[in-house]
């Protein structure tokens, strides 16, 4: 094997311990408030920094399809009862539709 | 007699299986391109394999490609790629509680935590419903990525190109399931939605001005700290 493909994996392994084995490991005593808020504050406020990290990786290559597909997309699922497979299938057809025009 | 989480484990599996399934085939197209790109770069079968199931990040696969090719050094591909996932220490936080208790599992399912796998689970699983979502995820990320390297070495070269956005898909997909997880979160207070609304307004706001001003790296830990408090202030 490679050095520095191995030299690679092993940074990539080092950052799974740090970001995700690590903080699920650790559980700090808290008190209730803090509890409250890690439980039911952090991952609202983490869903929407989520929700526009996505739409902002796709606007900054395909502005206007990426823009229109991902409003459609939020959209139907905030609005409708529209499935998850629907939602992909018309979000990808609008994105590649409005890419084609 | 079944113990409780053995008992979710039989009876979900298949429900399991059909929540994660969609989610599953979105991320293939991806990890396909990722097994392409680095079998292209001279990586092995095994050494695609490896990154998959030692390494198992999309961005951060993709970023340590060309640092590897051009001789970066361990501590700056762990920065590099330590800096793409940190998005994953608050995640990693907040979800500690629904892993399986057991040492060995806890850790599998901690490594096996990514995007598509945390937008999937609910608050109400248990450790079982986790392991099976992160499990699938992630085997049929590195299960993909392993054909991709094969499909690499039979592909001719110009047949994969990179303006094609493979990850759309992939992207709709996360989309969906965050929608659909604020929406169930939200609903819950349905009854202030109009400071709420002003709330979500003011951060994402707050997490756009951050994206501009840090990059779409760094603005991850303050943009979610500043999220919080003002979510806290809304009284969420």
């Amino acid at each position: 094997m490679n050095h520095s493909t191995l030299m690679a994996i092993a940074a990539l392994f080092a950052a799974s311990c740090l970001v995700r084995i690590v903080p699920a490991l650790v559980r700090v005593p808290l008190p209730g408030s803090l509890q409250r808020c890690l439980e039911r504050v952090l991952p609202v406020a983490v869903f929407i920094n989520f929700a526009l990290y996505i739409a902002y990786s796709e606007i900054s290559r395909d502005p206007l399809a990426a823009s229109l597909s991902m409003l459609l997309v939020a959209g139907l699922a905030l609005l409708t009862r529209c499935g998850l497979i629907s939602t992909a299938v018309i979000g990808t057809a609008a994105y590649a539709l409005l890419l084609y025009l | 007699m079944m113990q409780g989480s053995e008992l979710e484990w039989t009876q979900g599996r298949s429900s399991v299986w059909r929540r994660v399934a969609p989610t599953a085939l979105a991320i293939v197209p991806v990890s396909l391109l990722f097994g392409v790109l680095a079998g292209r770069s001279d990586w092995s079968l095994l050494e695609v394999a490896l990154i998959g199931v030692l390494g198992f990040s999309g961005s951060g696969q993709f970023a340590v490609l060309p640092l590897e090719q051009s001789g970066a050094g361990f501590f700056t591909m762990l920065l590099v790629t330590a800096s793409i996932n940190s998005r994953y220490l608050p995640i990693a936080f907040t979800t500690a509680g629904r892993l399986p208790r057991p040492w060995g599992r806890k850790v599998l399912a901690a490594h096996m935590l990514g995007d598509e796998a945390y937008a999937t689970e609910r608050d109400q699983d248990g450790p079982g419903t986790v392991l099976l979502i992160r499990a699938s995820i992630f085997l049929t990320w590195a299960v993909a990525g392993v054909l991709g390297a094969l499909l690499g070495q039979l592909l001719p070269a110009q047949w994969v190109g990179a303006e094609v956005n493979l990850g759309y898909p992939a992207s709709v997909v996360l989309m969906y399931l965050s929608m659909s997880q604020l929406r169930g979160r939200l609903l819950q207070v349905r009854q202030r939605w109009l400071p709420l609304l002003g709330a979500v307004t003011l951060c994402l706001l707050g997490a756009w001005g951050l994206i501009q001003w840090l990059g779409p790296v760094y603005f991850w830990i303050p943009s979610v700290l500043l999220a919080t408090l003002i979510l806290t202030w809304a009284k969420l």
